[in-house]
């Protein structure tokens, strides 16, 4: 599959979230940002059609639902 | 559309020849048509000669009720992927994975792997009491795809599937680690595969 190349300016916290998930996830930095992507455009496709996104823990029974703008 | 395709081999039990496939990245219209025209009677076929045989309902094709049509929707979303295997001008196997999914393995969990959301071989590729098997080998072609696929995103050769109770074997033969039960998924084995075990299959392609 073809891929094509961009800059990325990112804020120090930013990027310091970014390597604090690369390590955490086994990933490369790369990898992390094209899981976000999936992440959020299957979210936003589901939102769309009228889901609801909620986290839910079952340890403590809260319930939380997650807007995106 | 068009995807891009590999070059791969099944072997024709009923000759004992090996036939050129070819490994397709995509699900396409015309997979589709076979699975509906080709797959669906033969599989009516196949229940009919169980029935007939008094071949208990349990031991059947468990896959019969997947469709196929509906599992392609979501295709334009980057979290899924489909891939398909053709020979002879027909589909032999079709796959759908997630990658949206994560590890759930001591050491690794949270870590992210392809998840095989399904994978079919047509109804004359299966095995059942009194039938003789037409192709062998896509559903290992398939699963080496999820592998190499996994590889490519930087998962490591992690990959993770809820098997069918008729799959069970396969899946433990391949090296996966059965972590048991899934209540939140009707009770279905939850099996992972980890990158060394992924590295080996691999080397064995």
């Amino acid at each position: 599959m073809s891929k094509r190349t961009m800059t990325l300016n990112l804020t120090d916290a930013e990027m310091r979230a970014l390597e604090d998930l690369s390590m955490r996830k086994d990933l490369s930095k790369t990898a992390v940002l094209r899981q976000a992507l999936r992440l959020y455009q299957m979210l936003d496709a589901r939102v769309e059609k009228g889901d609801k996104l909620v986290f839910e823990n079952e340890a403590t029974q809260d319930k939380a639902e997650l807007m995106l703008l | 559309m068009t995807f891009a395709t590999a070059p791969t081999f099944l072997r024709d039990l009923t000759t004992d020849d090996v036939v050129p496939a070819e490994l397709v990245y995509g699900i396409g219209v015309n997979h589709i048509m076979d699975w509906h025209n080709a797959w669906q009677p033969a599989l009516g076929a196949l229940k009919a000669a169980l029935h007939e045989q008094g071949v208990p309902k349990s031991e059947w094709p468990q896959t019969g009720h997947w469709n196929w049509a509906a599992k392609v929707v979501e295709d334009e979303l980057l979290a899924f992927r489909t891939f398909s295997i053709t020979a002879e001008g027909m589909t032999q196997a079709l796959m759908r994975v997630d990658l949206t999914k994560t590890a759930r393995l001591e050491g690794v969990s949270g870590k992210p792997l392809v998840y095989v959301d399904y994978l079919e071989v047509a109804p004359w590729n299966q095995s059942f009491a009194g039938t003789q098997k037409k192709y062998r080998g896509a559903g290992p072609i398939l699963l080496a795809a999820a592998v190499e696929l996994s590889f490519e995103e930087g998962f490591k050769g992690r990959i993770g599937l809820h098997s069918l109770p008729q799959a069970e074997p396969y899946y433990e033969k391949e090296g996966m680690i059965d972590l048991g039960p899934d209540a939140q998924v009707q009770n279905l084995r939850y099996y992972e595969m980890t990158s060394d075990v992924a590295q080996t299959l691999l080397a064995q392609e």
